[in-house]
């Protein structure tokens, strides 16, 4: 092991596991724990997410520049002297590529280590309990509050949850209908408005039908302490994007489409890492019709 | 583009099993596999996974490989002859004085089996959550605890005689010395019920945390627990007041093994003690053998008792190795070492021999002489 196991546990799992049990102990209801936990380390990590955002906009805002697109076309046909050329723009512009995908680089175990902290707590089996017990810290007194109280709601916090109502033979997957409709929402207001014939955006469409699709089934089948982490996420993710004024409400209208700052571009640009395009080669047809309502 | 969206797909679906395998894996049915030995017949019976396996002591074959000498017991029979992953079994199955074998499953069901040919008998369906230790048979009636927080008696033939309703789970295999049964339960309190009719007759004060594994009853008639509150307690069963509680490195899990008056048991921490039933005082420091070369040091649970055989007690620990202490002198030192397993099942004596269960590896049972060497393993058929 196993450095990396002794560093994960101790830098990310233990922290988490005894800030949420000791939550717990504060409030005495492991669904309430969760929200709270969930919302608390959302907030630590805001600061990382405000600046994956704000590269990401400073990103955009440059692609969209009329000396990048000059670039693109000037260059379409030399790839390796497009790259030299998007560097030297990065430079003069002190735009760093990576400055985005670092915070989010940093904030990726932290969820990891998130969703497994609420796994290791709701220890219901023996062999669950004696992994639990190693990562206690022994000032928690952490023996009087086991087993945890896995009941929140009508739910069983370790098992998947379904709502059965009077008259109906079959459980009604609530959180993971409420899963799904977040997942959704969240990947729409976040999503800005696409470029016409953006390639980019075929892709991000695609995210946006699958993620919430993935994400309800999880909820389905997993333990329901995790779909209310998923659905908190959610919620704290929507608003942290609200309080900094970049949702996209105009995602949520059937049909409307939001004017692009470069939809009267005679020819947009793909994406920074998109292929170059060989001579003769069309652009897709999506793009041909002004691009779809995206995403 | 539809290149594209595929590897977005894939990318999610194998998100989907990642996370399915993690939270499996976290929040599902494993544990370490219980067995039980028929030492008349020479019969092992063991509880891991989707099966339960009756295993022929009496006889070996060859694996016919040069690189894997060993050779290996037969399966008698194994229940269900074909694996269902919603029903599992993990606590050691029970032998009862009228012959049947009681396999208690992760599906909330008892399952009633003809021990020589793996038969079902009756299952017993009353349960509302897992059943996490095996049942105790005692003076014609079964005590089966149950995670939904009931310990339910029945008679041998499944029927349901009483159910007492406690505060939380219960993980532990009650003790009864014929007239009442001692229950521990997850709410950190253990019930002295009557055994005829399941009334309560007095219960502990809270112990200050729960207590998962079978207590130790002495002639006596003192209860020996081992808490997550990292202490021992002796407890009378007179009115079950604490008599004494001592200390623990580690949490404390199941019940130590009684022997001439000595304590014998381990922790979760890994840490070996003998001590003084009288008072709880320890005989000899409690130590905690070295990891070996390639053991992971954190991972060296004990959690279920030992085995007490010729002066030496036999732990078994999670960390990969099985430990032999001296009775009087102490001085734990590794007697057996399964590379790359872990061991958490109390190992237990079969003739000449001692049954070692591992968890996590192909070869579930391994038997080895006195002096530690492996003479035999059972391989489960696939």
């Amino acid at each position: 092991m196993d450095i990396v196991g002794v560093i994960w546990n101790g830098l990310i799992i233990n922290p988490m596991i005894n800030l949420l049990l000791f939550i717990y102990s504060l409030i005495a209801n492991f669904g309430i724990a969760i929200i709270l936990f969930t919302i608390l380390i959302r907030l630590i990590t805001h600061p990382l997410q405000a600046k994956q955002m704000k590269s990401t906009q400073a990103m955009q805002d440059m692609q969209k520049s009329k000396e990048y697109q000059e670039m693109q076309k000037k260059y379409k046909d030399d790839k390796q002297k497009l790259q030299q050329e998007q560097m030297k723009l990065y430079q003069e512009q002190g735009i760093n590529p990576l400055s985005g995908c670092l915070p989010l680089l940093v904030q990726f175990p932290i969820i990891i280590g998130l969703y497994q902290a609420i796994t290791r707590a709701l220890a219901v089996t023996p062999f669950q309990m004696v992994g639990l017990s190693r990562h206690v810290y022994p000032f928690l007194n952490i023996s009087e509050l086991l087993p945890i109280n896995n009941q929140f709601l009508w739910m069983d916090l370790a098992q998947p949850e379904r709502l059965y109502l009077f008259g109906l033979s079959f459980g009604i997957p609530v959180l993971a209908i409420v899963v799904l409709a977040t997942t959704f929402m969240q990947s729409r207001l976040m999503t800005p408005p696409a470029q016409p014939g953006e390639q980019g955006a075929q892709m991000t469409q695609a995210m946006n039908l699958y993620m919430p699709l993935f994400m309800g089934y999880l909820a389905l089948t997993l333990a329901s302490g995790l779909s209310l982490y998923f659905i908190t996420s959610n919620l704290v993710t929507i608003g942290q994007y609200a309080a900094m004024g970049k949702l996209h409400w105009d995602n949520l209208i059937p049909g409307k489409k939001k004017a692009s700052p470069v939809s009267k571009a005679p020819q947009p640009k793909p994406a920074l890492k998109e292929p170059v395009k060989e001579p003769g080669q069309g652009t897709p047809k999506s793009s041909s019709k002004g691009g779809k309502k995206k995403t | 583009m539809k290149i594209k969206k595929l590897t977005i797909l894939i990318t999610i679906l194998a998100g989907a099993l990642l996370l399915s395998a993690c939270a499996g894996s976290a929040a599902g049915n494993l544990s370490w596999p219980g067995f039980t030995t028929d030492t008349q017949n020479n019969i092992a019976y063991l509880a891991n996974g989707t099966h339960v396996y009756a295993i022929d002591l009496s006889s070996t074959v060859s694996s016919g490989d040069a690189k894997d000498p060993t050779p290996k017991y037969n399966q008698k029979w194994r229940f269900p002859a074909a694996p269902d992953n919603k029903v599992t079994f993990y606590a050691a199955p029970v032998l009862t004085e009228d012959g049947q074998l009681l396999a208690a499953s992760y599906d909330n069901q008892l399952y009633s089996l003809d021990p020589n040919t793996g038969t079902l008998n009756w299952t017993f369906d009353g349960a509302e959550n897992k059943l996490l230790t095996s049942p105790l048979v005692n003076g014609g009636k079964i005590f089966l605890p149950s995670s939904d927080f009931n310990l339910y008696a029945l008679d041998l033939n499944g029927k349901l005689l009483w159910q007492y309703t406690t505060g939380n789970a219960l993980w532990a295999t009650p003790v009864s010395d014929g007239q009442l049964v001692y229950q521990p339960s997850m709410d950190h309190h253990i019930y002295a019920l009557d055994a005829e009719s399941g009334d309560l007759v007095w219960k502990t004060d809270d112990l200050d945390a729960p207590i998962a594994g079978q207590p130790t009853l002495s002639p006596e008639g003192i209860l020996y627990a081992g808490t997550f509150n990292k202490e021992l307690l002796a407890i009378d069963t007179q009115n079950g007041s604490v008599l004494w509680k001592q200390p623990l490195q580690g949490w404390g899990w199941s019940g130590p093994v009684l022997q001439d008056g000595v304590l014998y048991f381990g922790d979760l921490e890994g840490y070996i003690y003998a001590k003084n039933a009288a008072d709880g005082s320890d005989i000899g420091q409690p130590s905690q053998p070295p990891a070996q070369s390639g053991q992971k040091a954190t991972e060296r649970a004990i959690p279920e008792r030992p085995l007490v055989l010729d002066g030496k007690v036999y732990y078994a620990s999670e960390i990969g190795s099985v430990y032999a202490a001296d009775t009087q002198a102490g001085n734990p030192m590794a007697f057996f070492t399964l590379p790359g397993g872990k061991l958490y099942t109390g190992p237990q004596s079969a003739g000449e021999l001692i049954l070692i269960a591992s968890f996590g590896t192909r070869q579930p049972l391994i038997a080895v002489d006195s002096t530690g060497r492996v003479i035999a393993e059972f391989v489960p058929p696939k």
